[in-house]
């Protein structure tokens, strides 16, 4: 049997680590483990040249898309390379798809979402997974299905195994997703509901983001101009 | 009584040029002065996601490109109009670069806001948002993610007043023009007096009086129309 591949794209515009490329790389080691040939790229470093990302894509049977909301949708670099692989699959089909929503007429990859917002509450990022399938309709993918996670700032970009007990639900939606991905099935709605668990309560991680903003402000000098106002107002 | 036209299309969207005139041709008939910026044509990198803008530079980009322009000429407008292809219900790659560089013009802190956690905004002013979207087939479910998002934009910038409409660039001027018209009026936007805003004749104390809160006879600012 030909080994399968899974491509992870991730979407967070930070050159360094991120909570996107932490719950994604936990999703394409476990796949890993299981035989599966894995890929990652990295959203913001391929928007000059696309073409890293167009064959990675052509040769997955999975995508897996993790991405960080931003302004209640996907950052601008992802909306770029869900538009080139949209051009990609229109060209490659001779003409433009006409698919259902469910994704049944999909001959593309599976697409599998993940999504961490800032905000304690993970339901910020149902506008943009409602985005990711449409683009898997337009663009003829599977839709698989999206995880979805509120308070992504616990996370800090570190591996979600050195996240200890507050990762626990985040882990175990992972693996029941790679387990389904690996049997040919989709995202199991016990591993969303696993995602969608708070890390903490939202008060807290309110608490806990505000003094963390006063913190890192005073750290670059900038603590007692949080509140400036630069600009003039009609 | 400022328009900023933020233009998220691209060169080659079908269509686009020719909406755009009806949108600039409207709007300038009702009374709104029009800043219309073309994206496609500004440098501007897309957001780091460093925040920065909070916690370096409180109110703007720490980089010096026309992304710090966002929040200073969408903070300046009395009405954002945000112009794009309907990209999987959502803004094209150039509208969302530019919107994601928005948030110098909201507060860090997390608060509870009706049930759900937002960001406070940095200046009192709260400039109306109007979702002016492209799509082939004008209605659907991308027009519903799109006027949606646009609602959601509008949640945490708090604009008392937001709307969103979806056009056929096949439509005909005409039609284009209805439609945008009913998403105005819909969104209390129609001109800027019915907006709670001074027009240029009424300016002086009079027209001080006037850009206060939106006046008791207007559409609620929650509703989203798509006309």
């Amino acid at each position: 049997m030909e080994r399968r591949q899974a491509v992870l794209l991730v979407g967070s515009p930070k050159p360094g680590r991120s909570s996107s490329l932490a719950l994604g790389e936990y999703l394409l080691d476990d796949l890993e483990r299981r035989g599966w040939g894995t890929e990652t790229v990295n959203l913001r470093r391929v928007m000059n040249d696309p073409s890293a990302l167009l064959v990675a894509a052509e040769r997955a049977d999975v995508v897996i898309l993790a991405y960080p909301l931003y302004v209640f949708g996907l950052p601008a670099p992802a909306v770029l390379a869900l538009e080139r692989l949209a051009d990609a699959s229109r060209k490659h089909a001779g003409q433009a798809h006409e698919i259902a929503a469910d994704g049944s007429a999909a001959d593309g990859p599976r697409l599998v979402t993940i999504v961490n917002c800032g905000f304690p509450e993970h339901a910020h990022n149902d506008l943009s997974t409602e985005m990711c399938r449409l683009f898997a309709a337009q663009a003829g993918w599977h839709w698989s299905g999206a995880l979805s996670l509120g308070g992504g700032g616990v996370i800090e970009g570190r591996p979600l195994r050195e996240r200890g007990p507050l990762a626990r639900s985040a882990r175990r939606a992972l693996e029941q997703t790679a387990a389904a991905l690996h049997d040919g099935r989709d995202v199991p709605a016990e591993a969303v509901r696993l995602m969608a668990k708070p890390m903490i309560p939202a008060r807290l991680y309110r608490w806990m983001s505000n003094y963390g903003w006063r913190r890192m402000a005073a750290g670059n000098g900038a603590g007692d101009r949080l509140d400036d106002r630069p600009f003039v107002t009609p | 009584m400022n328009a900023l036209i933020m233009d998220g299309t691209a060169a080659g969207d079908a269509g686009a040029a020719a909406v755009k005139a009806v949108l600039v041709e409207h709007l300038g008939n009702a009374g709104w002065q029009l800043d219309d910026w073309v994206l496609r044509e500004t440098r501007m990198a897309p957001c780091d996601g460093d925040f920065g803008c909070w916690i370096k530079t409180p109110g703007q980009c720490v980089h010096a490109d026309a992304g710090r322009d966002v929040s200073r000429r969408m903070t300046a407008a009395d009405l954002v109009v945000l112009f794009t292809r309907v990209t999987f219900g959502g803004f094209s790659y150039e509208l969302k670069k530019a919107v994601d560089h928005a948030i110098p013009a909201l507060m860090p802190w997390l608060q509870e806001q009706g049930g759900q956690t937002g960001h406070p905004m940095r200046y009192e002013h709260e400039p109306a948002l109007l979702g002016v979207g492209l799509a082939a087939g004008d209605d659907g479910e991308p027009a519903r993610v799109f006027a949606a998002q646009v609602a959601r934009m509008a949640s945490n910038l708090s604009p008392r007043r937001h709307g969103a409409v979806v056009c056929d660039p096949r439509a005909g001027g005409q039609e284009i023009g209805r439609r945008l018209d009913a998403a105005l009026a819909a969104a209390g936007l129609a001109t800027p007096a019915a907006a709670g805003l001074a027009t240029p004749a009424a300016a002086g104390p009079a027209a001080a009086a006037a850009t206060g809160p939106a006046a008791p006879t207007a559409p609620d600012g929650d509703r989203v129309e798509v006309a």
